[in-house]
């Protein structure tokens, strides 16, 4: 990190190379987006160079990076909200069925299904998912990456899979109409 | 018919199970170098610019003043400029240089 901080070109391109995957797939986790998901990522990373010298090394770096990746991208959603009315005629967010490029074949339409839900949860919620499930990171990194305890990360998880069950149930209903 | 639900929820929820990372596109790094390591533009701020701004219409708003004012001065150059020579007798004797 000191390196990038002196600005080394090299460093942060291995930086780079170690993130950049982990940052996109968060980013799309969220946003369900690939345009969105790609400005979140070059923001990541600009942000990642320009303070690079203020990382005390205090968490670890993929720690930093993932909680400077959440709060970029919770920054550009809130700023699509904002904005979202002016969008006229074009088809909502949440008409768009999203398909993630990670997920198995045979699961593909299963999985828009469980995208479509997770657009609903409280955000809490929504970046404990994101950040176990659809990152894989273990329970212990969720909870420093979101500044809270093990056992606020397993509850919210926990309350978490209920809504979704609870969506997931509407729309198993509204699928039968 | 509530254990087909529960079967068909099970389903969306096991859907992540084997599932990959992402990959993020080619061109990306590109972008990001150049954005990080292109020159930044100077940047003024407003207050700066606010400040100029006053200290020239200022300097203007003295400039329309001082030329009101020689303008309306009885002795400017350019009430001169609109006098009779009768007005300015002494001058006009002076200039008679070839007056052996």
């Amino acid at each position: 990190m000191r390196s990038i901080a002196n600005g080394d070109r090299r460093a942060f391109g291995q930086l780079y190379k170690l993130f950049a995957d982990k940052v996109y797939n968060v980013a799309l986790g969220y946003t369900q987006n690939e345009q969105d998901a790609e400005e979140v990522a070059q923001d990541v990373f600009v942000k990642v160079f320009r303070n690079a010298a203020q990382f005390k090394g205090e968490a670890k770096v993929s720690t930093w990076i993932y909680r400077i990746t959440v709060n970029v991208t919770l920054n550009l959603i809130k700023k699509r909200k904002r904005y979202s009315f002016l969008s006229f005629g074009k088809p909502n967010k949440e008409e768009i069925d999203f398909e993630h490029p990670g997920i198995l074949l045979e699961r593909k339409e299963d999985a828009k299904a469980l995208f479509k839900a997770i657009r609903t949860l409280p955000q809490q919620q929504q970046t404990a998912f994101i950040l176990s499930y659809v990152e894989g990171l273990p329970r212990q990194q969720v909870a420093d990456i979101m500044g809270t305890s093990l056992k606020a990360v397993e509850a919210l998880l926990q309350r978490g899979k209920r809504n979704l069950r609870k969506s997931l149930g509407d729309l198993y209903y509204k699928r039968r109409k | 018919m509530d254990q087909d639900k529960e079967k068909w929820i099970d389903d969306k929820i096991n859907s992540l199970e084997g599932m990959r990372s992402a990959k993020a596109p080619e061109h990306l790094f590109a972008k990001v170098e150049q954005e990080v390591f292109q020159p930044e533009a100077k940047i003024v701020a407003f207050s700066q610019w606010r400040a100029a701004a006053a200290v020239a219409l200022l300097f203007l708003a003295f400039n329309f003043w001082a030329i009101g004012q020689q303008l309306q001065s009885p002795d400017s150059t350019a009430g001169q400029s609109t006098a009779s020579p009768e007005a300015t007798p002494t001058l006009v004797s002076d200039f008679k240089l070839y007056d052996l």
